[in-house]
């Protein structure tokens, strides 16, 4: 069971590819994508996610294509996807929100209902569920952002910069719920923050201009650094190194 | 089951039909109230059908406005970028749905009052009339849909809100007349010797019917591109076309002759035909028709052997009366009808002098 991108050739209109031939194919467990700026790891999120098509090659999930009709249905349903931009239902509550996910995920409205408020305890929110959800600030946002990735179960979970605005003490957390999500689902993160992840991934792809400039484990990224200390420092010396070995 | 309801009102009273539901009802019974607008009716479902429907004045522009902003809110909230397995189409409907049941809801209302000022007598509300509202309903509602999907709720709202309303009000009052009969929007049809012609309803059902099809072709695809516009526009053009050749020939009014099997008849010297709504009368326009035909047999005068309120049936004695009419009245005009009054067509205006005897005679006819 795994995320594949095969010969993906993607462009904005009017602009340079951002993919050509892009390969990869998902493993097990997290996967942090770094990148920086314009890398097109945000593309390569929103490919992942069937929120944009391939111009040629395919997306597929455990073989189902995002571009097929037949099974586009299927791949979304077992696909879901943080966006760096949460979007606030004006006037809904953070349950009715995370329930309307759900539902537009393909599950009915009685059960999208019951997964909400389950999806919301597992994000620390359960004590807001009936608060109008244009009243959270950025940080709970984003934490009902995570509710309505995983309000439908999905298989394949896609954040695209999921820890940014939150406190400290919400990564910690986060951390946490990463940890347990993984036991049910892949993960593929998108990130600048390597400090944050570096503990609990298990794979980390650099990308960098639409191309995978790094592969690996989590062990061989921080060994690629002669830096000690904290593993957050070691993995901000790896991607520096790894950056500037590519640019060079 | 509670947790279902729980959440089928928590999300139900979010909608802005729901708020807009007491102001609806509200503009509905003001308009109807407002003078004249049920005021002669004559108990003929048809002309009731059109009034009652004729509410979408104020119906429909609340209606499109409350699309528009349910459409709004969806865009704002990301859902038409979301990678759902459901479409955009059924994220549409799923909001806007109760904004149709407040259509449907205000189009009752204002029928079950129009019914209660009806005091009909025969017949039941015109299913055709019915069609057309509804089709121009749905039409406002696409409207509203497809401006909430391009345009901020803020300039989707009061631009659906007051297009709407001016798309219903204007026409009327421009020429060629015959652009009055698009909109659905008719508060002169009908006596009861006419009913609105087969194309005064067709004309707003098919452009109202036009738009939805053009918002379904807007929402076919995720995000807004110009080939679905484009076909959505073509789609809209033809039915408008096709309504504008429906109509052309029409005048003030798109009516047809009521057709003459509707008629009750009853008498014989001379047979007398009414419309059924009139049924009641009918005695006594028997006894004052036979009494007429009496007075002027008397005076070697023959009259007709039929009168009918019908003008297509051949009969040359054609009178009108009306469910509220008194006795008297109905008699004036029974006798009224036998008199010719307007001037042969050879003689110039004003020059006919057997013109003058015309009030002294129908005063002579109905002692």
């Amino acid at each position: 069971m795994s995320l594949r991108f095969d010969r993906v050739s993607y462009r904005y209109r009017r602009e340079p590819l951002v993919f050509n031939e892009f390969s990869l194919k998902s493993s097990p467990g997290v996967t942090v994508l770094l990148g920086p700026n314009g890398a097109g790891k945000t593309t390569l999120m929103r490919l992942a996610a069937a929120a944009l098509y391939p111009a040629s090659g395919t997306v597929s999930f455990d073989g189902d294509s995002s571009t097929s009709r037949s099974a586009r249905a299927r791949y979304r349903r077992r696909v879901g996807w943080l966006p760096q931009q949460i979007g606030a239902l004006p006037a809904f509550s953070t349950r009715e929100q995370v329930a309307y996910a759900g539902w537009l995920k393909g599950l009915g409205r009685s059960v999208a209902w019951d997964s909400a408020k389950r999806a919301l305890a597992r994000v620390d929110l359960a004590q807001h569920l009936d608060r109008p959800v244009t009243q959270l600030s950025g940080g709970q946002l984003r934490r009902v952002g995570v509710a309505q990735v995983i309000v439908h179960d999905a298989q394949m979970i896609l954040m695209d910069e999921p820890t940014a605005g939150l406190d400290p003490a919400q990564r910690s957390g986060f951390r946490c719920l990463i940890g347990e999500l993984q036991e049910t689902a892949q993960l593929l993160i998108s990130t600048h923050q390597t400090e944050d992840l570096a503990d609990i991934c298990n794979r980390v792809l650099i990308l960098n201009a639409g191309r995978v400039c790094w592969d690996g484990s989590t062990g061989d990224f921080l060994a690629q650094a002669d830096a000690s200390g904290s593993t957050s420092a070691r993995a901000e010396a790896s991607y520096k190194t790894l950056l500037d070995e590519n640019a060079s | 089951m509670n947790e279902l309801i729980t959440e089928r009102v928590c999300y139900g009273r979010h909608n802005s039909a729901v708020k807009a539901l007491p102001v609806v009802l509200a503009l509905v019974y003001l308009y109807l109230e407002s003078d004249g607008v049920t005021g002669d009716l004559d108990g003929y479902w048809p002309s009731g059908t059109l009034r009652a429907v004729s509410a979408l004045l104020v119906i429909a522009p609340v209606c499109a406005a409350c699309a528009a902003w349910e459409v709004g809110r969806l865009r704002r909230g990301g859902v038409f970028d979301f990678p759902g397995v459901r479409a955009p189409g059924q994220a549409v409907l799923r909001s806007t749905w109760p904004v149709a049941l407040l259509g449907v809801t205000g189009l009752a209302v204002s029928l079950a009052m129009v019914a209660t000022r009806l005091r009909a007598v025969a017949g039941s509300p015109d299913l055709r009339v019915l069609g057309m509202g509804a089709a121009v309903l749905a039409g406002h509602v696409a409207v509203g849909v497809v401006l909430g999907r391009v345009l901020s709720p803020v300039v989707a709202t009061p631009t659906c809100l007051l297009g709407s309303y001016a798309w219903l009000v204007y026409p009327p009052s421009v020429l060629p007349f015959s652009i009055r009969h698009l909109t659905g929007f008719d508060t002169d049809c009908c006596q009861t010797d006419s009913r609105i012609a087969t194309w005064g309803v067709l004309a707003p059902a098919v452009i109202g019917l036009c738009l939805v099809a053009g918002s379904v072709l807007v929402f076919a695809t995720r995000k807004p591109r110009p080939l679905p516009f484009v076909a959505a526009g073509c789609v809209v053009t033809s039915g408008v076309l096709v309504a504008v050749h429906g109509v052309r020939q029409f005048g003030v009014d798109a009516v047809q002759p009521r057709a003459e099997r509707a008629l009750v008849c009853g008498g014989n010297g001379p047979v007398v035909c009414v419309w059924p709504e009139h049924r009641a009368a009918l005695p006594d326009v028997i006894q004052s028709a036979a009494s007429v035909t009496r007075a002027l047999a008397g005076l070697g005068i023959v009259t007709p052997s039929r009168a009918s309120e019908s003008t297509t049936d051949g009969t040359s004695w054609v009178f009108a009366v009306s469910a509220v009419s008194s006795a008297s009245e109905r008699a004036a005009s029974i006798s009224g009808a036998l008199i010719p009054s307007e001037g042969p067509a050879c003689q110039p205006p004003h020059s006919w002098r057997g013109g003058m005897s015309v009030p002294l005679l129908q005063a002579w006819l109905e002692a």
